[in-house]
């Protein structure tokens, strides 16, 4: 109780102030500061949306005013059903309960990386990214909802999309020609022998002729 | 005179800028990249200069079409009756110059919000106002590269490319730039140079950008190359039998 205490005075008042300007900081949309100063990002942490995506749906839902319950139920089951699972290779996102859905995807097969912000989400501090692979379907194969700081995501993904980095495949890539090589000369080698004792033999007498 | 009109306008606009940045939260200043490193140098630019000529071109056609328009209305209202034509005079003036005033300071938020990014291996585009969307994708991924280029584009030396991944395109209704394949990328008055990057880049790789990594193909790709030299570990145990045997017939002397 003597924690909160009434903001009419001016001692309450200051450290209230001065407490909020770093919350809205951090709180705005540009998340490289905030990020610069935590620790790396760790995408397998990304389980659950952002609390403020339920705040999003909700004013999404008032915008069709008379139809609010219907279209507000789902979004409501959407989000708290909603899971993320970042591993080695890909990334699971799944949701529903009456009818559930879970899209698994590997990062190499990543075609696209998009990340969309519009102004209501700006606001929030949230941002979606519908990533697609090479399938047919119209639209992004997932669309990450709800994350707070889109960029380092963006980067992970990026960064394990096929071709971003090559220089490991260039590594790989010497070793499988020298084995090859490898081989291919020990073969030779046998060839080259197997003719020069036939020569030994066959040269030889032909020298009479 | 025009020299303080065009400096304050230069402040006008400054000031709406940063109130976009503020209020809409538009980020402020070219991107931070971080999947730079190691990815040779990282180009960030804007569309050139002559795109906004260019959508300047269209700004002015349009405003003469319609305050030409509106004034003739007016005439028209003026001759009919005096009174209702000095009533409507303020309010058509207004009808004409601010939404011009709105469309051109649009115009330059537009430009200014258009951001390119091109490295050795990725390509990024940032654009919108309302609605932000960035596109990501890297250079193997491209399946194929247009460039167009309309006769007014012509004129103003500009072209747009159009990089396309193997990705699903949008669907009907919507907006190519927020889902889908398609990297547009407008207003590029070094278009050939931004080509010939990119189809370098392309040449370079190997596979078809459908999601085949190399990683994971090599042990295939070396198995299959075993078959296609022919030579598999009994084909050489067998030469090193017929060697063995050859080596046991005596040598015919000369002599």
């Amino acid at each position: 109780m003597s924690s909160n205490p009434e903001p009419s005075t001016s001692t309450g008042q200051l450290p209230e102030v001065e407490r909020s300007m770093p919350v809205s900081d951090s709180g705005s949309w540009d998340p490289s500061a905030a990020s610069a100063a935590q620790e790396p990002f760790n995408a397998a942490k990304i389980e659950r949306p952002d609390p403020a995506l339920l705040n999003y749906y909700f004013l999404v839902s008032l915008c069709s005013l008379p139809m609010f319950p219907i279209v507000f139920v789902p979004l409501l089951i959407r989000y708290h059903t909603m899971r993320y699972r970042f591993d080695e290779d890909g990334v699971a996102m799944s949701w529903g309960f009456f009818f559930r859905k879970e899209v698994y995807l590997t990062y190499g097969r990543l075609q696209d990386i998009h990340v969309t912000r519009n102004i209501i989400e700006r606001w929030m501090g949230l941002a979606k990214l519908p990533i697609q692979t090479a399938s047919g379907a119209h639209g992004a194969t997932m669309t990450i909802e709800g994350i707070r700081s889109p960029e380092p995501l963006r980067d992970f993904l990026y960064s394990r999309m096929r071709g971003a980095r090559h220089e490991d495949a260039d590594g790989d890539r010497p070793t499988a020609v020298n084995e090859e090589s490898h081989q291919a000369t020990s073969v030779t080698a046998l060839l080259v022998e197997i003719r020069d004792e036939l020569r030994k033999r066959n040269v030889s007498p032909g020298d009479d002729q | 005179m025009s020299q303080v009109v065009e400096r304050s306008a230069e402040w006008i606009y400054r000031g709406v800028w940063r109130s976009v940045v503020e209020c809409f939260r538009v980020p402020d200043g070219p991107p931070r990249l971080s999947f730079q490193q190691r990815q040779g140098e990282l180009r960030v630019f804007h569309p050139s200069r002559n795109y906004l000529r260019y959508l300047k071109f269209y700004f002015w056609i349009g405003l003469v079409v319609i305050d030409v328009g509106i004034l003739i209305g007016w005439l028209l209202i003026l001759q009919a009756s005096y009174f209702w034509g000095s009533l409507t005079a303020v309010p058509a003036l207004v009808i004409a110059v601010v939404p011009d005033v709105i469309a051109y300071i649009a115009i330059h938020l537009r430009y200014d919000t258009i951001w390119y990014g091109v490295s050795e291996r990725g390509l990024f585009i940032r654009r919108g106002i309302w609605l932000i969307s960035e596109h990501t994708i890297t250079i193997e991924n491209i399946q194929n590269l247009s460039v167009t280029q309309g006769p007014v584009e012509q004129v103003f030396g500009i072209a747009t490319v159009v990089v396309e991944t193997a990705g699903a395109e949008a669907g009907e209704g919507a907006d190519a730039f927020l889902v889908g394949n398609k990297s547009i990328m407008v207003g590029l008055d070094r278009a050939d140079e931004v080509k010939e990057l990119i189809f370098q880049q392309i040449r370079a790789c190997r596979s078809t950008g459908l999601g085949d990594d190399p990683r994971e193909i090599r042990p295939a790709v070396s198995a299959s190359q075993q078959k296609t030299s022919g030579w598999t570990e009994q084909d050489r145990q067998l030469l090193q039998e017929i060697l063995a045997e050859v080596k046991r017939q005596p040598i015919p002397d000369a002599g």
